[in-house]
């Protein structure tokens, strides 16, 4: 519907950087989902060593496209907007980084479908025990995940009350489109990461998976099961979308440096005490 | 390994946009050039079977330093639309610099092994990083001395930053109890900003800077970047008068239109 609508760019605008933002933002959306591993075997467009640094330094690029977007459209509105993104996104990016490195640390690995055979070869429970261990870091995730993707209730980047809608306020048709489109990817982005990162990725349950062993339907179910996982995570975030008010600027931050980033260092250091101990006692390799 | 085409096409990439980031007049341009430049090397890390460094490049100077540097300039929104007057000196100067960095650097590129375009032995070299950085007999020391070093650095920054008001929360949001805070750098917004409390303003300030309320120009701009730091509000830039009327091209006049908007909005009861 939005590809007919008319393209409105105001007179005002600085027109390169304004012309370039939605490009910007949807081209390092998409460039996130390449690491991803969806099923059996590796299935990811690149399997990358560093893959989790890969997604997350090209997630952080969204920031940049925000911030063209603000000061593009040469609207106080959108620069507010376009500011407090940044701020946000800047400041629930730490404890968010963080949180991702407690399963790290327990798989030993970066490489995201390394990071889903840990799981899978995580005692009888495989992937259960793990997101139960690693539940705290998980929580942190899924809240720094829906701040980075400034959905609701951390939408203040675009409160219509006091903001318009933010730094895509000037943006029509296509252009807009975009930033929804890339708003709506990045929500699936933080999902296949939790999935992968906390909820086992494409594995079943260990013994359905060794029950599956060299089955040609192996990749297919895989795949299912990693998109009915990401299903349940997008479920949850508009769950919790239509379930809590927003938050005020200032406890946004507080939240975020007060409560969320010792919290995760906290998490850190547990992971790293199960895998001390999970060494020790022979269950970890 | 690295293919030629693509190591040419990177270079291209990074020369023209190195050359935008020196020629181009609005500084916010040159800053989102900068980060173009910044990409072509971490491409350049990937031709080079450096996987690791090329993410490093990325979350570091792309995402977090660039990102710093243009959210300075958005902020201290005068500057990106300030221009400054090109003259045979500045053209001289710039050349005499340029020249002789050019020259030293192309010196002793070509004088070492650095100039030989060759990727690393061991791809995939995360473990063997870790590794080196992390036994005793390598380069432990370093390492924890420089991870002591940036601690010292970020606490040094917090006690400057929080210097002059210890009851201000974090500098990036506009917070209630940051407004006192904002009073006492920028003194000329006190009457126009009705939600302000003025009972919280310092009197010995507000007598010091109330003669200078007429014409604020030299105290305003001073204090600039110190109120921007504190408060991301464009608010405050209306509030400073205009310094100079130095418009030109289409990407000063935009600028300059909605400041005079702001001014007569907010600025409006001052005068």
């Amino acid at each position: 519907k939005l590809i007919f609508k008319e393209d409105i760019v105001p007179r005002d605008v600085d027109q390169v950087v304004y012309k370039a933002a939605p490009f910007v933002v949807i081209t390092t959306t998409f460039l996130a989902l390449v690491v991803v591993p969806f099923t059996y075997g590796n299935f990811a467009v690149a399997n990358l060593n560093v893959g989790l640094l890969y997604l997350l330094a090209v997630s952080s690029l969204t920031v940049l496209s925000i911030m063209m977007a603000g000061w593009g459209s040469n609207n106080k509105y959108s620069l507010l907007g376009g500011l407090r993104a940044v701020a946000q996104m800047i400041s629930y990016e730490v404890p968010m980084i963080l949180a991702l490195m407690a399963p790290v640390i327990l798989a030993g690995s970066l490489n995201l479908s390394k990071i889903v055979q840990a799981q899978q070869n995580f005692g009888p429970a495989g992937w259960v025990l793990w997101a139960f261990l690693l539940s705290p870091a998980f929580i942190i995730y899924i809240i720094c995940g829906n701040a980075e993707t400034n959905r609701p209730p951390f939408d203040l980047v675009e409160g219509e009350s006091e903001l318009i809608a933010g730094f895509h306020t000037e943006y029509s048709g296509m252009r807009f489109a975009m930033f929804f489109l890339a708003e709506f990817v990045n929500m699936l982005i933080v999902a296949c990461v939790a999935t992968v990162m906390f909820l086992g990725g494409w594995s079943i349950l260990p013994p359905i998976d060794a029950l599956m062993n060299g089955s040609v339907w192996q990749p297919i179910v895989g795949f299912l099961v990693f998109f009915a996982k990401v299903s349940g995570l997008i479920l949850l975030f508009m769950w919790i979308r239509w379930t809590f008010p927003r938050l005020r600027a200032d406890q946004l931050m507080g939240f975020g440096w007060k409560i969320l980033l010792p919290a995760s260092f906290v998490t850190l250091l547990w992971a790293t005490l199960i895998t001390i101990v999970g060494s020790a006692l022979g269950v970890l390799s | 390994m690295a293919s030629p085409v693509a190591f040419y096409l990177l270079a291209a990439l990074i020369l023209i946009a190195a050359g935008a980031v020196v020629t181009l007049r609005n500084v916010l341009h040159a800053g989102l050039c900068l980060i173009v430049c910044f990409w072509g090397v971490a491409g350049m890390y990937v031709l080079l079977d450096a996987p690791f460094l090329a993410a490093i490049q990325i979350l570091i100077y792309v995402g977090a330093i660039s990102v710093l540097l243009i959210f300075a300039i958005m902020l201290t929104q005068r500057i990106s639309t300030r221009e400054r007057p090109v003259t045979a000196g500045t053209i001289l100067r710039g050349l005499v610099v340029g020249i002789g960095f050019a020259a030293m650097g192309g010196y002793a590129t070509f004088n070492t092994e650095y100039a030989k375009f060759t990727p690393v032995p061991h791809p995939g070299s995360l473990l063997d990083l870790a590794t080196n950085f992390l036994t005793p007999e390598q380069y432990l020391v370093p390492f924890e001395v420089v991870a002591v070093l940036l601690l010292v650095a970020m606490v040094g920054a917090v006690i400057i930053a929080r210097k002059d008001e210890p009851s201000a929360g974090t500098p990036l949001v506009r917070t209630a109890p940051a407004q006192p805070l904002v009073v006492t750098t920028v003194p000329t917004r006190i009457e126009p900003a009705p939600p302000i409390p003025v009972a919280s303003t310092p009197p010995t300030i507000a007598v010091a800077e109330a003669p200078k309320a007429a014409a604020p120009a030299p105290v305003a701009t001073e204090e600039k970047p110190e109120a921007s730091a504190d408060k991301p509000s464009i608010e405050v830039a209306p509030a400073t008068p205009e310094e100079a009327p130095d418009a030109e091209g289409a990407d000063a006049a935009p600028k300059k239109r909605t400041r005079k908007k702001k001014t007569t909005s907010e600025g409006g009861p001052q005068a």
